[in-house]
């Protein structure tokens, strides 16, 4: 009697064993086929679409009041446009009656001058004003004939407006302002070394992209590369005094 | 012994045995399949790169046996035999590496250059070895000259051959390759001028974006 009572009670237990094992491999197995069920037959990747304009480029917010760059990425372009703008040699830097002949075709060379190599980053307005502003600056005089070579050196970081700084002009474009110095060395082989502080006021502009387009030049085209970043400078006002 | 052989033979052992031993294969494939439930969450695709050109338009799929055309001013290849912006590519790498005053040849900006347009595999060795050693140096240096240069006529270039990429990334590719000849005059402006024409020689070659950003480099540059 007690040896049945004793199996009946195994019995049971081992039932309850094999329920759960049962249980068990079913969820596995039934976990495996839902899973396969599912990305077989209900899940379908994301799509992500992409924009193209024109260009087949990919299209990007173009409005002129938003700016898709940071404020260290604008400042720090100007710098790059300050230290360009301000480098630059006697033969880098023509006379005007010298870059003309280059325009005209009299003179063939490869390489663009500086006013070429600064133009993308300027307006139209901003350029011809810098050209003026350059050309009437005071290590100019004698620049020919002493072959002078002008190096910028900044160790001041452009100093914004005011607390915020963006403004949106009437225009529609976004514009920032900066203040601040740099200096400039005029040097020489064999003659005197002149340094100036330059005093700037610098406002910068939000342009559109740039549109592909091959210009006939007198120099090697692909030399000079193109203002791909959102902004261009609109003013640019500066006064330079000697320093010691 | 008569016992033992009652108790294996008896149908309720072998059935807790047997559920026993379920336990454990279903245990094991609880675990298994919530490993696989948990890696299969955490599954993230590698990231699609897709490189842009300055316009942002997708370079696209990236061959180095066909040209590439993302560089802006540089001319479209018509022909596998042409190769216009392999020659366009060596015609602006020359004229802007020789294209410096002492205050750039001394700040690194021309070696800046060098390894812009030349592989990483030759870039210090021409610099360092020959380029600072050309006696037009001796004159930048001593006299704060200014280097000019300017292609005289046209480059030439080479039928097309596939050779093995030149990196030190370990990838093995084939890789486009050109010959460019051409002649170069380099005039040093200093209190003289110092014009030198050089016969120029080139081998270019298609490179990947990741390595050279204009999709091509010079693997070799001979200057006689």
């Amino acid at each position: 009697m007690a040896t049945e009572k004793n199996n009946d009670e195994a019995l049971v237990k081992t039932r309850k064993w094999m329920w759960f094992y049962f249980l068990t491999l079913a969820a596995t197995i039934g976990y495996f086929a839902l899973y396969i069920g599912y990305i077989a037959v209900v899940f379908k990747p994301s799509q992500k679409m992409i924009l193209l304009n024109q260009i087949n480029a990919v299209y990007s917010d173009e409005d002129l009041a938003k700016t898709n760059v940071s404020e260290g990425e604008i400042k720090q372009f100007i710098v790059d446009v300050i230290k360009k703008t301000f480098t630059y040699d006697y033969l880098s830097y023509v006379s005007e009656e010298e870059y003309q002949t280059l325009l005209t075709g009299e003179k063939e060379v490869d390489i663009p001058d500086h006013r070429d190599f600064i133009k993308n980053l300027y307006s139209g307005e901003a350029l011809e004003q810098m050209l003026d502003d350059l050309s009437g600056a005071p290590w100019m005089n004698a620049f020919y004939r002493d072959r002078r070579y002008v190096q910028s050196h900044i160790f001041s970081p452009p100093i914004k407006e005011g607390y915020k700084g963006w403004t949106v002009n009437d225009d529609g474009r976004l514009n920032i302002g900066y203040t601040g110095y740099f200096f400039v060395i005029s040097k020489s082989h064999g003659k005197r070394t002149f340094r100036y502080r330059i005093d700037y006021h610098i406002v910068a502009e939000r342009k559109p992209n740039p549109i592909m387009e091959h210009v006939e030049t007198y120099y090697f085209y692909p030399l000079v590369p193109m203002n791909t970043f959102e902004w261009q400078i609109k003013t640019f006002e500066w006064e330079a005094k000697r320093a010691l | 012994m008569k016992h033992k052989e009652c108790v294996l033979d008896a149908p309720a052992y072998n059935e807790k045995l047997t559920g026993l031993l379920g336990v454990i294969l279903g245990f094991l494939l609880v675990v298994v399949s919530y490993n696989s439930y948990r890696s299969a969450l955490s599954y993230r695709p590698p990231p699609q790169q897709v490189f842009l050109d300055i316009y942002n338009r997708p370079i696209g799929t990236q061959s180095l046996l066909l040209p590439t055309h993302h560089n802006p001013g540089l001319r479209k290849t018509t022909s596998e035999r042409n190769g216009e912006t392999a020659t366009d590519f060596v015609h602006l790498a020359i004229v802007d590496m020789f294209n410096y005053n002492s205050a750039q040849l001394d700040n690194g900006e021309v070696f800046d250059k060098f390894q812009t347009y030349l592989s990483e595999r030759i870039a210090v060795k021409i610099y360092r070895d020959i380029f600072l050693k050309l006696s037009q140096q001796r004159i930048v240096k001593a006299q704060e000259g200014v280097v000019r240069s300017r292609v005289v006529g046209e480059l030439e270039i080479s039928n097309p051959r596939n050779l093995p990429y030149q990196t030190t990334s370990g990838m093995t590719l084939e890789a486009r390759t050109f010959r460019v000849n051409g002649t170069l005059l380099v005039t040093v402006h200093a209190e003289k001028e110092y014009p030198t024409i050089y016969t120029m020689s080139a081998i270019v070659q298609r490179a990947l974006i990741q390595d050279k950003l204009m999709g091509y480099q010079i693997v070799s540059l001979e200057l006689n």
